[in-house]
């Protein structure tokens, strides 16, 4: 069951406490509660692990996201009021979550599921997504270079920026048909290359409520139930508004299997790596319980360089997993922003660091996103590949949580001096042929350079 | 001895305590402008340590929402004399349609450190709503965050806006957010961009500065 007591939830935006603003509930409440949770539980980290190993620890992140969250609860910020959730009904939405669901159809058809820690059976889930702006010009093609990749087993498109030649604007007609005019390529992209129906995370062009239900079209646009994801944020920290609350009944009632997109800030509200990690392993409950979501996208991200391969977001990325991975059936997946641009052989090992540092502790791919996740045309095929092919690598070689600490304390030594570094490569045009839609000879052998390294270092991939 | 006291209840939070620690140290003789000149300076210590990492965002909260208590005793005493020390005035807010908050509140917080006065509108926010913020607060500035393309627009609407209404030149407006650029911000005509919220404290005293003149 994924749709839990929707009315009763939507209710608690009516009836919960009241608080003037998100500030004086941020220092009243969210604060010290999270101060009081991190010592409780007593969640510490060491400064230098990567991938944990430590099990009871895991455990107590859970306890202590949990905590959190029924202490907390969930700011509204149009009503000025917090929509709280007893204990007992957090235990119902965890109960009766399903740990899989099929996604996709005919040939396309994946399972996506909950992994266990080191998991010896179930394969990492492979989500392609650049998480980034394309031209509008090259936009069906550069979805078509995505699609064509062999791991691929769902996509998340790059967003459009123009219709007609006018800057696609929020809430405006532009920003609609932008939205629609994306989940339209799509359509055609995916014919294009064979893939008609594989499971696709539609559509980010469509930032508000009205867009996403203009681009929801079982003809055209994005389709109903398996056939297609969705996404609806979680504002930061632990907010929502009644736009989200829109998304989400709108999903809903579309049958879709949706996601809730939830990202904390190292250095933000929560504070430091620990108060980090609780945060961001209770979104995964929050998005369960608030919105009914079926999976859940984590991209916990530093405040400074926005990225999400640094050393303490990766042990985030990897306590986390382990937490729900080991206590709960929710569904997540790993979001990779990655500091460094295409064709820049720091890209690669940052975007391979991150698919170890999740592989054994249970976690899904979803990447990669480049350069501080915020240029346009600059994200391309090839370094989701290698991220992808790294994660699945990882899993073909049954690597334990021990073996994959050691290997990424390597790959950071590889590149962790160049975070503040801006090194932002080149744009999609530049390493790909757009009319053939195939990277250029010299980033090839530059994919092949990097993955030969990364053989020397022990990683045996899977083709 | 006890200014330094104050600084560190500050810093913990405790406000009650540093309120009438505040109160017993003001009827003993301490010069409330003493008083005040340690919390700014305990303040700007506290934005230096997380531009640093030393310290997070939510001590700086703690921190300030401390000195905003000491400030409402504090207030009372220091307004004989200190006119030109009335601080500067500054509305902010996220574009409408754009619910991409935290750029702009560690500006909001990092103001508030540096001494301004801050009003934060919150997210998805009209331009019209700016403008009339701005006048009843009689703002010196408007600060117009947009963290997506689609948003930015909002920002030259603004501007239009302001012209159009015979009050450009009456607050600095400014821009920012991680999609903005300088050349974005010379195009629509904003007085001021800053790639960060520490870099845009030193930019907006000085456009305070040669506003003045
Ligand atoms: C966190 C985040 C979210 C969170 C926001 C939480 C919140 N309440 O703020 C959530 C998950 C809710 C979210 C939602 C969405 N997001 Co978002 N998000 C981000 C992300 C990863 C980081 C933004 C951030 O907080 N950075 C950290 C802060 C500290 O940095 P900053 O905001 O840049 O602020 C600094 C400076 O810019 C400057 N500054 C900021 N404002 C101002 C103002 C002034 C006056 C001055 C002087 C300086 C200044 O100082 C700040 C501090 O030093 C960005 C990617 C990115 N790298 O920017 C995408 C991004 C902005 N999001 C994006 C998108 C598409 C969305 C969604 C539409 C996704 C979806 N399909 O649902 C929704 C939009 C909802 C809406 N209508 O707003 C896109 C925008 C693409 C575009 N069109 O341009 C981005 C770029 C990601 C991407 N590459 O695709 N997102």
């Amino acid at each position: 069951m994924s749709t839990f007591r929707m009315w009763e939830v939507f209710a608690k935006a009516d009836e919960g406490p009241f608080y003037k603003d998100q500030n004086e509930w941020m220092v009243k409440s969210f604060i010290p509660q999270m101060k009081r949770v991190v010592k409780e539980h007593d969640i510490k980290w060491d400064r230098k692990t990567i991938v944990n190993c430590d099990d009871a620890l895991a455990d107590r992140l859970w306890a202590a996201a949990k905590d959190f969250f029924v202490s907390v609860g969930v700011y509204h910020v149009d009503t000025h009021r917090v929509m709280k959730f007893s204990e007992q009904e957090v235990n119902e939405v965890l109960y009766t979550k399903r740990p899989c669901y099929m996604v996709g159809a005919g040939h396309d058809q994946r399972w996506l599921r909950v992994r266990a820690v080191e998991d010896r059976e179930k394969r990492p889930f492979h989500l392609f997504s650049p998480d980034a702006n394309f031209s509008t010009d090259i936009h069906k093609k550069a979805c078509m270079a995505y699609l064509k990749e062999p791991l691929l087993d769902g996509l998340c498109a790059p967003l459009i920026e123009d219709f007609m030649g006018r800057k696609a604007t929020s809430q405006s007609p532009t920003e609609v048909a932008a939205a629609m005019e994306h989940a339209m390529n799509l359509r055609d992209a995916q014919r294009l290359v064979g893939k008609p129906d594989v499971w696709t995370v539609s559509v980010g062009t469509a930032e508000t409520d009205q867009a996403q239900i203009a681009a929801a079209n079982p003809a055209w646009g994005v389709r109903p139930s398996h056939l297609d994801g969705r996404m609806v944020s979680i504002l930061t920290e632990m907010t929502t508004n009644d736009a989200m609350l829109n998304k989400s009944l709108h999903y809903r009632s579309y049958g879709n299997v949706f996601g809730n997109l939830c990202g904390a800030i190292f250095g933000g509200h929560a504070g430091g790596t620990e108060a980090t990690a609780v945060l961001q392993t209770a979104y995964n409950i929050q998005g369960a319980c608030l919105y009914g979501s079926c999976w859940a996208l984590n991209f916990p991200f530093h405040l400074k360089w926005q990225s999400t391969t640094t050393r303490e977001l990766l042990w985030i990325q990897s306590m986390l997993s382990q937490a729900m991975s080991r206590n709960s059936n929710l569904i997540y997946l790993n979001n990779l922003f990655a500091n460094a641009g295409p064709a820049t052989d720091q890209l690669y090992w940052e975007c391979a660091n991150h698919a170890f540092a999740c592989e054994s502790s249970g976690g899904n791919p979803w990447g990669a996103a480049t350069c501080r996740n915020k240029y346009t045309d600059r994200a391309t095929p090839l370094e989701s590949r290698l991220f992808h092919e790294c994660s699945e690598a990882s899993f073909k070689m049954r690597l334990t949580r021990a073996q994959t600490d050691d290997l990424c304390q390597k790959l950071m030594e590889k590149y962790e001096a160049l975070i503040p570094v801006d090194n932002y490569g080149k744009t999609i045009q530049e390493v790909y042929d757009m009319e053939k839609i195939t990277p250029r000879q010299e980033f090839v052998d530059q994919y092949l350079r990097i993955k030969d390294e990364l053989c020397k270092m022990g990683v045996q991939f899977a083709y | 001895m006890s200014i330094e006291k104050v600084r560190q209840l500050m810093i913990d939070g405790d406000g009650d305590a540093a309120v009438s620690l505040v109160q017993e140290l003001i009827a003993k003789g301490t010069n409330p402008h003493d008083i005040m000149a340690g919390l700014t300076d305990e303040m700007e210590i506290l934005g230096q340590k997380f531009e640093s990492f030393e310290v997070f965002l939510p001590d700086l909260m703690v921190a300030g929402d401390t000195f905003m208590q000491i400030m409402g005793v504090l207030k009372e005493h220091l307004v004989a004399g200190a006119e030109d020390k009335v601080p500067a005035t500054v509305v902010i807010g996220t574009v409408k349609g754009d619910y991409h908050e935290i750029g702009k509140n560690i500006v909001g917080i990092v103001l508030q450190a540096n001494g301004f006065h801050v009003v934060d509108l919150g997210a998805d926010v009209d331009p019209v709503a700016y403008m009339e913020e701005a006048h009843r607060s009689n703002a010196d500035a408007v600060g117009l965050s947009a963290l997506m393309t689609t948003t930015m627009p909002k920002q030259e609407e603004f501007i239009k806006l302001t012209e159009e209404a015979g009050k450009k030149g009456q607050y600095i407006v400014c821009i920012g957010g991680a999609p903005t650029s300088p050349d974005w911000a010379k195009r629509i005509g904003a007085d001021v961009w800053s790639f960060d919220a520490f870099e845009f404290v030193g930019k907006l005293k000085e456009a305070l500065k040669n506003r003045k003149k």
